[in-house]
């Protein structure tokens, strides 16, 4: 599903991603972990097509195309969904507004007909279920207010309505305490399925308790180090970062 | 286009004066009234950019309209009901209004407007000439003439006290050339029932023209008038409109000017008020077009407890030049002052936001704040913002910012990231930086009747991508 060649990348003018290769077939579970500054976030930003990145040299296919010529919102309605490490705050846009018509959106794009007001409410009420999320944050502006939990409830909210192909968490358990990361890697999981794809990208290995990967790697300094099985992140967990860099 | 430098143009106005009042049927005390006032003008002259409140805007696009002096105090009824009828079928109104005054070009059209009934506490009339009741508001035109008593007292108490026609050259050209508009009396009885709409039509083809309004609430009274300016066509012609109101004791009027003339329009509003004890005026200005409006707006905070909020929405496309100046008189201790402006400039349009917060000596303990934020849609779209604050007392507490800016990437990106494409993206993002102005209107059917007059204003300047 999603094929990273030899991908080179500058944040702003400074080079952060400095030879990737990763293949994620659908049906799999990725975990890329690594220290601060490895260049984890800003992988999952190319991916999505975030402004301020430059890819100097290899490619992304996403299901067989081009990911990195198309639009950032093209990726969105042809199922490549970010779950943001810091979901933004818009005040004066309705939180369930804004899903309404992000949903018709990618829903028009794949050839479906667009939910009316009844039946999104309905679909809406049952995915919010999955993540515990309070009926009063649909009334509210997009992401104003909530705390770090609810963001993060939002973002997977988001997920299971859009219903990717390629789901990519970006530091999805920062700021979470363990009920909260329960009930949003449960939502997650609800998504697990054979013909889709997670990327999860994490510092702790705690995420992993939850969300248990089908394949690891570490992330050091723009480069792919090591890859392995679950048992990867815990082994990292007890020897910390450096112990990579000594093995090598 | 003939081009008419500002002081010819009030060279001639004035000498059109004498014309225009013979043809009004008036007692000698009010064309008295209006002589000394076109004296005031014509010593004052047009304002020019050498006065500091004038030095952001130019008065260029009324050179180039140059519009004629009124001639005739009273133009042809049917003519009038004609362009109402006209403007009303194709224009979209706000629904659930209690009460619906249509002028045009000043002139009340009674046929074409729902008077309040005598049972009603608001009562409306010709401002010189009586009221017509809307009770508990009654609406009556501004001046009345009795004719069994030609000099008798026919403007109501207060015209002219908060807009002086010494200090304003368009509050003295109006004090001149007023001819329509009214009185709006709010009885202590009236509660905030649904809005008073006071519907101005300009023709385009009348010139200059000056409605002049004084609104009274009485001790007590909660209400909404809505004083809601509107074109025919292009809109053409200057609109120099002064409103004075009075807030008694403990009584709540929500003001709203809704500005949504055509793109030639130029208008000029004088809005003064004073309130008294413990009383709270809530004034929304929301400009949507005009080549050129200019809001004036004084509030005399004149007794402790007295609060004003004022908020204040522009959205600017084209040519579009859009000039709000407000002054704060925190007279009295203990009186609180709200401003939150909004301004969205597109294309080449142009903003200003003026506001000054003046504490008068030993006002202590007085609560104010200023804001104003802008967001520039294009790289040719221009605010000049100055909020002030002019403190002579020492425990107050005040405050004011004022922000321009561009859309935020990170918002835009957000959205985009969730299949909204990059209009959609914007226009909502522009939508949510309005909506806190269109939700702060009083009543649901007035704020979601702003709210989509704002997004088709939206839609017209530039809320898509540069190309």
């Amino acid at each position: 599903m999603l094929e990273i060649k030899n991908l080179h990348a500058l944040a702003g003018d400074r080079p952060v991603i400095k030879g990737i290769d990763l293949n994620i077939a659908a049906g799999e579970v990725h975990a890329i972990m690594g220290p601060n500054g490895s260049g984890k976030s800003t992988l999952s930003n190319i991916l999505a097509g975030r402004p301020g990145y430059t890819v100097t040299q290899g490619e992304v296919r996403y299901a067989g195309q081009d990911l990195l010529d198309m639009p950032t919102e093209i990726r969105a309605r042809e199922g490549v969904f970010l779950a943001f490490q810091y979901p933004v705050e818009i005040p004066g846009v309705g939180n369930s507004y804004f899903l309404k018509t992000s949903v018709n959106t990618v829903r028009t794009h794949r050839g479906e007909e667009e939910l009316d007001a009844m039946d999104f409410l309905s679909l809406c009420q049952e995915k919010m279920k999955l993540v515990e999320m309070p009926g009063e944050l649909m009334d509210r502006a997009i992401n104003e207010g909530f705390s770090g939990g609810e963001k993060k409830r939002n973002e997977v909210l988001q997920m299971l309505l859009l219903e990717p192909k390629l789901c990519i968490l970006d530091e999805t358990d920062s700021g979470l305490d363990i009920d909260a990361l329960r009930i949003v890697a449960g939502g997650v999981n609800a998504m697990r399925s054979p013909d889709r794809a997670m990327l999860v990208i994490t510092h702790y290995q705690r995420l992993l308790d939850y969300i248990v990967p089908d394949h690891v790697h570490v992330l050091q300094d723009g480069k792919i180090v090591r890859s392995g099985d679950k048992h990867l992140a815990s082994e990292l967990e007890a020897k910390g970062y450096g112990w990579i860099g000594q093995a090598e | 286009m003939k081009r008419v430098a500002s002081q010819e143009l009030a060279k001639q106005w004035a000498a059109a004066f004498p014309a225009f009042a013979d043809t009004l049927d008036e007692p000698a005390s009010l064309r008295f009234l209006r002589e000394e006032a076109l004296a005031h003008f014509s010593d004052l002259g047009l304002p020019h950019a050498k006065l500091e409140a004038w030095r952001s805007t130019s008065l260029a696009p009324l050179e180039r309209s140059a519009p004629s002096a009124p001639v005739d105090g009273s133009p042809d009824p049917q003519a009038l009901l004609a362009t109402a009828h006209r403007v009303l079928g194709d224009t979209p109104m706000p629904q659930e209004m209690a009460a619906r005054a249509v002028f045009v070009d000043g002139h009340l059209c009674p046929e074409a407007s729902t008077l309040p009934g005598d049972a009603s506490p608001i009562a409306f009339s010709p401002i010189t000439f009586g009221p017509i009741a809307f009770s508990p508001i009654a609406f009556s035109p501004i001046a009345h003439s009795d004719p069994a008593e030609p000099d008798s007292q026919i403007l109501p108490p207060g015209f002219g006290e908060l807009a002086s026609p010494k200090q304003d050259s368009f509050v003295a050209l109006n004090t001149a050339f007023f001819n329509g508009g009214g009185l709006v009396e709010i009885g202590a009885s009236a509660s905030d029932d649904a809005p008073v709409h006071l519907l101005l039509i300009s023709s385009g083809s009348a010139g200059l023209v000056c409605p002049r309004f004084l609104v009274r609430a009485r001790a007590g009274s909660r209400a909404t008038v809505v004083l809601d300016f509107v074109s025919e066509g292009s809109g053409e012609g200057l609109v120099n409109a002064v409103c004075e109101i009075f807030v008694e004791e403990n009584a709540t009027l929500d003001c709203v000017l809704l500005q949504r003339e055509g793109s030639k329009a130029i208008h000029i509003g004088n809005l003064h008020s004073q309130q008294q004890r413990g009383s709270q005026l809530r004034a929304h200005t929301v400009t949507l077009g005009g080549a050129l409006v200019r809001n004036a707006l004084e509030a005399h905070l004149g007794d402790e407890g007295a609060e004003v909020d004022l908020r204040g929405l522009y959205i600017g496309s084209d040519d579009e030049h859009i000039d709000n100046h407000t002054l704060i008189d925190h007279a009295l201790p203990h009186t609180i002052s709200r401003q939150v402006y909004k301004g969205v400039l597109g294309d080449r349009s142009r903003g200003v936001f003026r506001g000054l917060v003046h504490v008068r000596p030993n006002a202590q303990k007085i609560d104010s704040s200023q804001s104003n934020k802008n967001l520039l849609l294009s790289e040719k779209a221009r605010i000049d913002t100055r909020p002030q604050l002019e403190i002579h007392a020492d425990d107050v507490k005040c405050s004011h910012g004022s922000t321009v800016g561009k859309l935020d990437e990170e918002a835009l990106f957000y959205l985009r990231s969730r299949g909204l494409s990059k209009n959609d993206a914007r226009g909502l993002l522009t939508r949510g930086f309005t909506a806190e102005i269109c939700e702060a209107l009083p009543g649901q059917a007035l704020s979601d009747f702003v709210r989509d007059q704002a997004m088709d204003a939206l839609s017209r300047c530039g809320t898509k991508e540069p190309t």
